[in-house]
């Protein structure tokens, strides 16, 4: 793959281009015609981008972004319609334009990549068949010349042995790769404008790293223009040089990436920005957050959108509806009130470097300073293990034995843990998915059964209790989980969902439960009278402050929360992450945060342990992990993580861990991570790493750690 | 592959088997005593014991059962006293005409039903798709005899485009060579089946249709059109297999009505015959058919499916 272009030579390459743009979106407005009324979607959205040039849209869900990029598509969905403005693409316009027309335009000279799921791609089509489609269409190939293409393309994006994979199905692919074959279908006949619509939502940090990479890669080599629709900002400060902040269908501010992130003026993008919780946050300080939730898509109401949420609302913003002030094209903001304009803030933290020695006896010299020298900022020690592991370990068969003595393949999920975690203290525990994070919290709860080793709670082992006597432990291990959609059981009102696990553990009479579930409500900032509500009556964040609130109905010892923020809006995630910290301290409650979000569990966790296929790889108060990293697999998922800061963003070296996690029915000999380590010599593939001590509690299983053991 | 089929096989058998036991078993509480049955209340319950002795009625049940079975091994479906023919023999006069009928009609309905079920997911919400719907619930929820009676009534009785009665010929084929006399059973059939497996191709078409890979393919520059043909049409027909394989008996027993409106000479018919008639080896041999089709049909639908949909591996 050829080497990124520096960021210098791309600026100027945008600003030359910004003279003939690809694509002009002026005062665009689409909306949802109901009879004879239309509820605005988009209003009056303002857009420019130039060949070679990356403009990122970035919003929550239901600010309209997707919208944008569907409307310049020309697929709005069923029912919205443009109602004014124009879309030019390389002078022709859009939004008037023939289905006909359309349909020759698109997959041609404008194309998009969609986010992967299980069915963005045909289930029952072979690979090569569907990327070579839009060949055949618009090209005019026959069936060998289209595939012969897409073979090219596929190698282009980097799928390992591309003419093999023609015949492989989506499902046998894995996600990484199917986003490969999306963009791959995308590009075949080389389009001039690419919308990538949160192309890396669904993947985990070291494949979204890879694909962003890809993606700019391409841009450069192809000198297409790229719209990166997503709601993460640390993607938009990595991998754009113009960025369009969305709020309630309109562009609320839009600028060079550099300034926007350094002289913010709208207050919600400034509001957005502080409520993410960075590598970087200092713990000791509640995340700002947003109130409320950002309105639906459709919504509309006189003056400012973001009014009711805004700490600088005048009552100007709520009568009349601030404009996009293009007077300044450098940096424009649609705001009454807006923040002061400030000198750029300090710089952000340094990233970490990895270096490669290939000389195995040296050790290796990371630019980080070496553990001791990181005061440990908590001290939970001296607490009795309220949950201790031993050797744990879960292996799920692969089907049943049919002939004896045929050894039955089986997944390795949880390959022999061992770890204690005490009393009122926060677990964050961090890995790919596949690694079995997830498995582990709920053998924790005992929703699982451990195949060997022991779950102890309070010094009791789970899997020795009786069937009474767990039943009545359950009270004090509890979970959360990441759908709180999926997880509430839509016939059961708030109170019933509430009050079922005091009824279960009979606790209290029927008064007492309507008062208890009147206190936990109180608790999680929802009215009383929400108690009457079902699921569907309530926002996303509403319904996970129910799932926090079910999880504390017993005031359990330990809650084990699964991806507890992941399906939240950005502005949400901090109000839930806010509430978990204050519950705990109110409780003692004992956390175990299980998440693919390392800025989250750094945030919320006192100690982190990093899985890798099944094994624990580096444990430790969460400044040491972060900090001064030993293992390379937590140096490369830190390295891989997006910063909402452009300029350490650009500095960042190329993604550290490579490739995609090994099936784990054979996992890898010795060191389990080898495959994808840049440091790994001959001896990780013959001895297994024990776990080591790196100073304070912080430990790691490497043969070559990046910084020096203690003894 | 093999070793699924081999599995299959095994499993199908297992059911078969307790078919024939729930059928044997319920047969023999409703008439201990076949001789009464064959030689009628005014033979002497002397005459009645010589004849169960004779044909082994007084056995244990577990002894009759398994001489039961035996004869099944040897494709010895009983004896029916009253049309004085072995069961079998009846079964190979009618069930071709049987066949040969609910094929047809499957064949045409399909047809039918496939693209109606599409078109209507496509245009959901249209007149054209209320309208359909509206016929299909209306027919589904219509008893067959009474379907039947109003299409007599319709074409026959009014109209007399066809006649009331379908052809009495033995030929098995007497849907092609008389199409005519047989318009009017294979309209009801195909009417009934129409209406149910039109409303699943609808909804599977639905789901089809949200999946995202159909928004990818417009944006590639397929027309919808082009989309539904060539990428969600064959996606929607997978649980249309399934249902396929498990109507396979159902449709079998819908014609036992339809055959008898239309005094058509085939397997239903001489259910209903036998019915009247309490001819109970014709019936439970009517039973086991039934419960053998069912497991074919299910066996033939799984295997089917993991030709068509590449997802699904049999282990």
């Amino acid at each position: 793959m050829p080497p990124t272009t520096p960021p210098a030579v791309a600026v100027a390459r945008t600003r030359e281009n910004t003279v003939d743009p690809v694509l002009e979106v002026t005062s665009l407005s689409a909306g949802l015609v109901k009879g004879s009324t239309v509820q605005p979607i988009l209003t009056d959205v303002n857009l420019q981008l130039g060949a070679g040039q990356t403009l990122g849209i970035v919003g929550e869900s239901g600010s309209g972004k997707s919208m944008t990029g569907l409307a310049v598509m020309g697929l709005l969905p069923k029912g919205v319609t443009v109602t004014g403005g124009s879309i030019r693409f390389r002078g022709t316009e859009l939004a008037d334009l023939a289905e006909a027309d359309y349909c020759r335009l698109r997959g041609k000279d404008i194309a998009m990549v969609f986010q992967d799921s299980l069915t963005a791609l045909n289930p029952t089509r072979t690979i090569g068949r569907q990327v070579a489609e839009p060949a055949e269409l618009h090209l005019g190939l026959g069936r060998a010349a289209a595939l012969s293409r897409a073979t090219e393309l596929l190698g282009l994006v980097g799928v390992p042995r591309p003419a093999e994979r023609l015949a492989a199905y989506p499902h046998e692919l894995s996600g990484g790769l199917r986003q490969r074959v999306m963009i791959a279908m995308a590009l075949v006949c080389e389009p001039s404008l690419l919308i990538a619509d949160e192309p890396t939502t669904a993947l985990d940090v070291t494949i979204q790293a890879q694909i962003l990479e890809l993606l700019d890669d391409l841009r450069g080599q192809l000198g297409m223009a790229m719209m990166l629709i997503t709601h993460d900002m640390g993607v938009v400060a990595g991998h754009t040089e113009r960025v369009g902040v969305m709020y309630g269908g309109s562009i609320v501010e839009t600028a060079d990436t550099a300034r926007l992130f350094q002289r913010t003026r709208h207050p919600y993008t400034a509001a957005l920005l502080g409520s993410i919780p960075r590598l970087d946050s200092d713990r000791s300080v509640e995340l700002d957050s947003i109130p409320g939730a950002p309105p639906e898509l459709g919504d509309h109401r006189v003056g400012c959108s973001f009014a009711d949420r805004c700490t600088r609302a005048q009552p100007r913003c709520r009568e009349q509806t601030p404009e996009l002030d293009l007077a300044d094209p450098e940096h424009a903001f649609a705001c009454w009130n807006p923040e002061p304009e400030t000198a750029p803030a300090a710089a952000g933290p340094v990233p970490i470097e990895l270096s490669v020695r290939t000389d195995a006896s040296a050790p290796l010299v990371s630019s980080v300073p070496a553990a001791s020298s990181v005061p440990a900022a908590w001290s939970v020690t001296s607490s009795p293990p309220v949950i201790e592991l031993r050797e744990l370990r879960k292996e799920y068969p692969l089907g049943r034995r049919l002939l004896p003595g045929r050894e039955v393949r089986t997944v390795k999920a949880v390959s022999g843990v061992s770890l204690q975690v005490r009393a009122g203290e926060t677990f964050g525990l961090v890995g790919e998915s596949g690694c079995g994070k997830s498995t582990l919290g709920r053998m924790v709860v005992a929703l699982e059964d451990a195949s060997a080793g022991a779950v102890l709670l309070e010094g009791s082992d789970l899997s020795r209790m009786s069937r009474t006597e767990l039943r009545r432990r359950r009270r004090d291990l509890q979970l959360m989980f990441q759908d709180s959609f999926d997880s509430l059981d839509p016939h059961l009102t708030v109170s019933e969902s509430l009050a079922e696990p005091l009824e279960i553990q009979r606790q209290g009479s029927a008064a007492d439960r309507t008062e208890r579930v009147g206190q936990l409500l109180d608790e999680i900032g929802l009215p009383r009278s929400a108690a009457s509500r079902y699921p569907h009556e309530l926002s996303g964040g509403q319904r996970q402050r129910v799932g926090l609130a079910r999880a504390l109905a017993l005031n359990p010892k330990v809650i084990v929360a699964d991806e507890p923020v992941s399906a939240l809006d950005v502005s949400i995630r901090s109000q839930i992450l806010n509430l978990m910290r204050r519950t705990q301290r109110e409780h003692g409650t004992t956390y175990i945060v299980i998440s693919h979000d390392l800025t989250v569990v750094r945030y919320i966790a006192d100690r982190i342990g990093v899985m890798y296929l099944g094994v624990l790889v580096e444990t430790g108060t969460s400044d040491e992990v972060y900090d001064t990293p030993a293992h390379p697999y937590t140096a490369g998922l830190i390295a891989a993580i997006p910063v909402p800061d452009p300029r350490v963003a650009r500095e960042k070296e190329r993604a550290l861990v490579r490739g995609e996690l090994p099936s784990p029915v054979d996992p890898p000999s010795g060191c389990r991570f080898r495959t994808r380590c840049p440091l790994a010599q001959d001896r990780c593939a013959e001895v297994e790493p024990p776990l080591r001590e790196f100073g304070g509690t912080h430990q790691a299983a490497c043969h070559f750690p990046l910084i020096d053991p203690v003894a | 592959m093999g070793s699924y089929v081999l599995k299959r096989l095994g499993t199908s058998l297992v059911v078969i088997l307790g078919v024939t036991f729930v059928s044997f078993a319920l047969l023999h509480i409703i008439s201990p005593s076949p001789g009464r049955t064959v030689l009628g209340l005014e033979a002497s319950p002397e005459a009645v014991a010589a004849f169960n002795t004779e044909n082994g009625y007084d056995r244990p049940f577990l002894l009759q059962y398994g001489s039961y079975l035996w004869k099944l091994l040897h494709f010895d479906l009983g004896y029916s006293y009253k049309l004085n023919q072995s069961v079998v023999d009846l079964f190979g006069q009618n069930a071709g005409r049987t066949a040969v009928l609910v094929s047809v009609s499957l064949i045409i309905a399909l047809f039918i039903a496939v693209p109606l079920g599409i078109a209507q997911a496509v245009k959901r919400n249209s007149i054209m798709d209320y309208t359909v719907t509206t016929v299909a619930f209306t027919t589904y929820a219509m008893p067959s005899f009474f379907l039947g009676m109003v299409l007599i009534e319709v074409f026959s009785l009014r109209l007399g485009i066809f006649p009331a009665q379908a052809s009495q010929s033995t030929s098995p084929w007497v849907v092609f060579t008389d199409p005519v006399s047989m318009a009017l059973p294979v309209l009801s059939l195909v009417a009934i089946t129409v209406a149910l497996y039109s409303r699943y191709q609808r909804s599977a078409a639905l789901d089809e249709l949200v999946a995202d890979y159909v928004r990818v393919g417009r944006a590639k520059g397929l027309t919808m059109n082009q989309v539904v043909r060539r990428h969600v049409v064959r996606n929607a027909l997978l649980p249309l297999i399934s249902l396929i394989g498990m109507t396979l008996p159902l449709v079998l027993a819908g014609n036992l009505v339809i055959e008898q409106v239309f005094n058509y000479p085939g397997l239903g018919l001489l259910f209903y015959k036998s019915l009247e008639s309490q001819d109970y080896p014709v019936l439970l041999a009517y039973a086991l058919v039934t419960g053998v089709l069912t497991v074919i049909g299910n066996f033939a639908a799984d295997v089917a499916l993991t030709f068509a949909d590449p997802r699904i591996k049999l282990r």
